[in-house]
């Protein structure tokens, strides 16, 4: 292939990601080009943007409903069977019931989502009994049709067997053509650049607290303060955008870094409680069995 | 003890107070491959924190996931990052990642192995 043809076909390929990102397709990848000694770092750092902004924004706007108008509901065992669904999930899904009770979630989920699933499932049975964690599924009905599927994910135990059941709806797809734009009043602006600035204060916050692991965090009175915001704001704010508050981020990232010390260093659990800033190795060990279910010890390779 | 590992995806030693950490070309660097790593190169370390020289010359992408565990729980036991970049293809990148996934110790990029080196010594315990 010439230069000329090569060089055009690039800028196409780069005008095309940009579109599908202007259009909220933040699944789009563009093709990176390995056979040719062309700068690929343009390609490489829009596929990057795009994975940043799928997280943020999905994340950012779809779980904030924690009531579900009519959500589907299905559960499944640690197998990755389907052991119960209502009706709503067969009817998405396009089956009889008989069809998808006891079946390998395989038969109605993609590959990929299934992949992403496992690895979520295994991280959320080694966290607290029945909290709720956000998901994103990917569906493929009996009509061979995908369907973008989001919700939460609760895992649950009887002591004996443990399942995880599922609660979500779909995600809409717009189809209506784009309204005309909306006059906006005249502090909008002002309100928009307020946003931009509230956001990037609190992924400074959010860096406060992963620099800040080794001790307690100063109170949110403090900390707004310190990042020129307002006590409220500081709080629903971050709670929406990382799913969840401020103290709890900060004791389980404490508690998950203590786990990769735990398991692959020979440091004691008592060293190793006093550099995340609990008071003692008691207090440590009994957060830590309430997220865990399990005392540190456990881990503790023989 | 041992000091130096090699795996299908890094090779890692530590020599005169520096872990040195070459990755390999990894064709899929999702989560699990940096969790793997991030626990090879502890059990090297023991309980010693180190200045590490990461050379990310022959490094793919790793996924959001991957660069999430490597920023944070990947800073465990270190005292410093230098990261040794080709001018021509890896530098830019490693720099747009240090910018969204910061670690949380001290980092620097170099594209010469002894400037990266001269940087580390300030942080050897």
């Amino acid at each position: 292939m010439n230069p000329h043809t090569l060089h055009t076909d690039r800028l196409k390929a780069l005008r095309t990601m940009i579109l599908e990102l202007a259009k909220g397709n933040f699944a789009y990848r563009l093709p990176i080009n390995t056979t040719t000694a062309q700068p690929k770092d343009v390609e490489i750092l829009l596929n990057v943007l795009a994975e940043e902004l799928a997280d943020f924004f999905v994340y950012a706007s779809s779980f904030n409903e924690r009531n579900i108008p009519e959500p589907f509901i299905f559960v499944l065992d640690t197998k990755h069977h389907i052991c119960g669904l209502n009706e709503r999930f067969r009817k998405l899904l396009g089956y009889l019931e008989h069809e998808l009770l006891h079946q390998p979630l395989s038969k109605v989920m993609t590959a990929s989502s299934l992949e992403q699933l496992k690895e979520k499932l295994q991280n959320i049975a080694s966290q607290e009994l029945n909290a709720s964690h956000p998901i994103l599924l990917c569906f493929s009905t009996q009509h061979q049709t995908l369907l973008d599927c989001w919700g939460y994910c609760h895992w649950v135990s009887d002591g004996k067997k443990s399942y995880f059941i599922f609660r979500g709806s779909v995600i809409e797809k717009r189809k209506d053509p784009p309204q005309p734009p909306i006059k906006l009043p005249p502090n909008r602006t002002y309100a928009t650049l307020q946003l931009q600035a509230d956001l990037q204060n609190l992924k400074r916050v959010h860096q406060f607290i992963l620099e800040n692991l080794h001790t307690q965090l100063p109170s949110l009175h403090l900390i707004a303060r310190q990042f020129h915001m307002n006590e409220f704001k500081l709080k629903t704010g971050f709670k929406e955008l990382y799913q969840t508050t401020i103290f709890k981020f900060h004791l389980n990232k404490r508690l998950e870094m203590a786990m990769v010390m735990i398991k692959f260093t020979p440091t004691s659990i008592k060293v190793i409680a006093t550099s995340y800033g609990f008071k003692s190795a008691a207090h440590f060990s009994r957060v830590f069995k309430n997220k865990y279910g399990k005392s540190p010890r456990y881990f503790k390779p023989k | 003890m041992h000091n130096y590992i090699h795996t299908k995806y890094a090779e890692i030693y530590i020599k005169e107070g520096i872990v040195f950490f070459r990755y390999l070309t990894i064709e899929d660097f999702d989560e699990h491959v940096a969790k793997e790593l991030v626990a090879i190169r502890l059990q090297l370390q023991r309980e010693q924190t180190y200045p590490v020289l990461c050379d990310v010359r022959a490094l793919n992408i790793p996924s959001k996931k991957a660069r999430n565990y490597l920023s944070i729980e990947g800073s465990l036991l270190v005292s410093a990052i230098a990261y040794w970049a080709d001018p021509h293809t890896t530098k830019e990148l490693t720099d747009f990642f240090l910018k969204i996934n910061p670690p949380l110790v001290p980092s620097a990029i170099f594209t010469a192995k002894e400037e990266a080196i001269m940087y580390l010594k300030a942080f050897i315990s």
